[in-house]
């Protein structure tokens, strides 16, 4: 064929091609292997990769990336599936990669505190159990809320409920080739007792009501069969330390095949020393890097800092406001474990993509407001949708073998720009947010529920959304609420073009302008941002949804160019599983 | 600049020398030739196609008469639709059902003669072909020699096990 065709012509045959069999066709020979290379490579297939890294390595992860995860093929690579058992109300099974004879299943009892283990032989969850464990999450939750016993709390009715109800948060356990986190989220409305700065260590006091528990991460080593609970916190000691809110969620990305976890927070820091006076502040992303092999008394963390001028957080923090929030969008092992100069250390190289939420976001003007006048209430569960902007860091891991000492290097942060969007929120009390780019398009997902008055109690909700498709969505919130809900999807899709997007379709750096008060406009025009490599997001597709438990479907209401092969699935398929993020139809 | 030409047949030539007459509208699938007499205007002689021999040509123009009712693709329409599917219809795959030789022959005149819909088959098809399937496989099907040697497969194959399931 190449001997017949010219290289443009085989470009085109290549157009057609998936890139599984692009990698593929690099292994034919030589000459195919440069052609494949050259046109895999090129700057329009790999607009994130910046020339210090391996461009053929970037391809073949977005290609590993790209790859649809329908169910079938979950089922076949035992990556994650839902087992329809009514008795568990939340099932994840897991195979060790390093044992494909045996499954892990994680399964919720229906008590909702009792979190079993299971070890079955082969591939079928419903295979005779090898071995089993089961970790009650109440006592785990006690000990660690300063409560001396599973202690009622009252709902939004005023009622008791027996006992405290947990869930597995199924978007953030995953399985790596160390260890297997399960991810329980915080829980709303528990008492406890003690100080309400201290409420880990007293189980005495008075009693308080809490809104929302931290979150309980567990790692399971899938060799050792260990789990341990990991406690991650933040950098006390720090002179400029501020608290983090309660009310922001923690989002983790495992490192290294799942030996660390890592996140980030916008940091805020004042400029110059303790003077009290001073407005100035520092801001940029605080690394926070946790090590999941070791027990709890053992554990230890790592973690950067880097800087730059973005100071509208530092506003939301001195007013006390949580600030925006950190939310992964993927990661790329960019660098696989390489051996170093010499033989006594591993370097490898990982991508982190993420994006924020919150303070920067379309309310960031009605938030500017609100901050003005003090009585408008402020309210995170109405903050809009982030702006697109995807920052990109690189972590540099170096192991030095004798010692099994870790050391990271945090690379500069780069961003990309997007056009901005508009979506008006609505009243939605809940927002479910996926960003993904699985290729070079960046899909954006959310799910919004929003609770209306009903008084049929908790067991009708509950049954009420199988029918809907979208149990983790309800399975988040109707542990403990007694209402109905009302559910919204929304899903808009960008791709990529190759035309530069211009500063003043960035409204998101323009804008800054139109919220910061007048006085300060002339230091705004001093850190005005330059966009490096913009890229321009083409709007391919908006649609939205509304459906009611009582009104049936309305799948009439979808748009027949919207379907599952548009996301890498296949025709008739209900939904498609991307990375970190379910899409459904 | 030539007046537009009432013209009901063309002639082309292959580079073998062999004129065939077609209709005006089944050569103009052919932007190269359909450029080519607005701008000649009426043209007599045989227009010398002379990358393609007859059978090619004569393949080329049966596709063109077949779907010279398609409505022709905008001028800028370069989507990215338009690659992301690789279906092609029954009488295309019939059409293209060729040996391999005469498969790329046929690209490589719609390319020279600027036909995008029949392009677009064309590589479809090879893509077709290629789809997943093993290296081996892909060698066997082209006639391709193997030029790597162990150590060289056994490196590309750790290279690309970042693209593969893990």
């Amino acid at each position: 064929m190449l001997s017949l065709l010219p290289a443009e012509l085989c470009f085109a045959v290549f157009d057609f091609l998936h890139d599984a069999d692009l990698v593929r066709l690099t292994r034919v020979s030589k000459t195919w292997m440069a052609y494949t290379n050259t046109f895999c490579t090129s700057k329009s297939r790999l607009p994130f990769c910046n020339d210090k890294l391996d461009r053929w390595k970037s391809f073949c992860h977005e290609a590993h990336l790209r790859q649809p995860l329908n169910e079938k093929r979950i089922l076949e690579k035992a990556s994650w599936a839902d087992i329809r058992d009514p008795q568990a109300c939340s099932v994840i099974v897991r195979r060790p990669p390093n044992d494909p004879a045996t499954t892990i299943v994680i399964e919720l009892l229906a008590d909702r505190h009792t979190l079993r283990v299971r070890w079955v032989e082969g591939t079928d969850p419903e295979c005779e159990t090898v071995r089993w464990k089961n970790i009650s999450l109440l006592e785990i939750f006690a000990a660690d809320q300063g409560l001396s016993r599973p202690c009622p709390y009252p709902n939004r009715e005023g009622k008791q409920h027996e006992c405290l109800v947990f869930h597995i948060d199924r978007d953030r356990t995953y399985l790596a080739s160390h260890t297997t986190v399960v991810w329980i989220p915080g829980i709303y409305g528990y008492m406890y007792w003690g100080e309400p700065e201290k409420r880990c260590s007293c189980v005495k006091g008075e009693l308080h009501y809490s809104g929302l528990s931290e979150d309980l991460i567990f790692a399971m080593d899938v060799e050792t069969l260990e789990l341990r609970k990991l406690t991650p916190y933040r950098m006390p000691t720090h002179p400029y330390y501020f608290p983090r809110s309660r009310e922001r969620f923690d989002h983790w990305m495992p490192l290294d095949q799942g030996q660390y976890l890592m996140t980030l927070y916008p940091y805020y820091g004042r400029r110059h020393g303790l003077d009290e006076q001073l407005e100035e502040y520092d801001c940029g992303f605080e690394f926070i890097i946790f090590n999941t092999t070791l027990k709890r008394d053992e554990q230890w963390q790592s973690g950067g800092l880097i800087i730059f001028d973005k100071k509208e957080w530092a506003y939301d923090r001195k007013d006390n406001r949580p600030g925006p929030r950190v939310v992964f969008v993927k990661q790329d092992h960019i660098l696989p474990p390489t051996d170093a100069t010499d033989d006594s250390k591993t370097v490898e190289c990982v991508r982190f993509y993420f994006c924020l939420f919150g303070a920067s976001g379309y309310y960031r003007s009605y938030r500017f407001l609100a901050r003005q006048a003090s009585d408008t209430p402020w309210d995170f569960g109405n903050e809009s949708f982030h702006p697109p902007v995807v920052w990109t860091t690189d972590i540099l891991l170096t192991t030095t073998r004798a010692t099994g000492l870790a050391e990271f290097r945090f690379l500069p942060i780069d961003y990309v720009v997007y056009p901005e969007f508009n979506y008006v929120p609505s009243d939605h009390s809940f927002i479910y947010r996926r960003i993904i780019i699985p290729s070079r398009r960046l899909l954006v997902f959310f799910e919004s529920v929003m609770p209306e008055p009903r008084h049929n109690g908790l067991d009708n909700a509950s049954s009420a959304s199988p029918e809907l498709g979208i149990e983790h969505c309800i399975s988040d919130i109707n542990e403990c609420t007694s209402e109905d809900f009302y559910y919204s999807r929304t899903m808009v899709q960008y791709e990529i073009s190759e035309k530069p997007v211009s500063r003043r379709d960035c409204t998101w750096l323009t804008g800054i302008e139109d919220w910061m008060p007048d006085s300060q406009n002339q230091e705004i025009e001093s850190w005005q941002w330059e966009p490096r490599e913009l890229t321009k997001l083409q709007k391919v597709v908006q649609w939205e949804e509304d459906r009611h438990p009582e009104d049936g479907h309305s799948d009439n209401l979808k748009p027949s160019y919207l379907t599952p092969t548009d996301f890498g699935g296949h025709h008739g398929e209900d939904w498609v599983v991307l990375k970190n993020c379910i899409v459904f139809f | 600049m030539a007046t537009p030409s009432t013209q009901a047949t063309v002639k082309l030539q292959s580079n073998d020398n062999v004129v065939i007459e077609v209709e005006r509208a089944i050569a103009e699938r052919s932007v190269l030739i359909k450029n080519m007499l607005e701008d000649c205007g009426e043209v007599t002689d045989a227009i010398p196609i002379s990358n393609v021999n007859e059978s090619i040509l004569r393949k080329v123009i049966e596709w063109c008469e077949h779907h010279k009712n398609d409505p022709v693709a905008a001028e800028n329409e370069n989507d990215d639709s338009r690659k992301k599917t690789t279906d092609i219809d029954e009488w295309d795959q019939k059409f293209m059902n060729v040996d391999q030789e005469m498969l790329f022959e046929i690209i490589l005149a719609a390319n020279f003669l600027d036909i995008k819909p029949l392009l677009d088959t064309g590589c479809k098809t090879v893509a077709n072909m290629i789809k997943g399937k093993s290296p081996e496989e892909i060698r066997k099907l082209f006639n391709i020699q193997n030029d790597f040697t162990p150590e060289e497969e056994e490196q590309i194959r750790r290279e690309n096990e970042w693209a593969e399931d893990r």
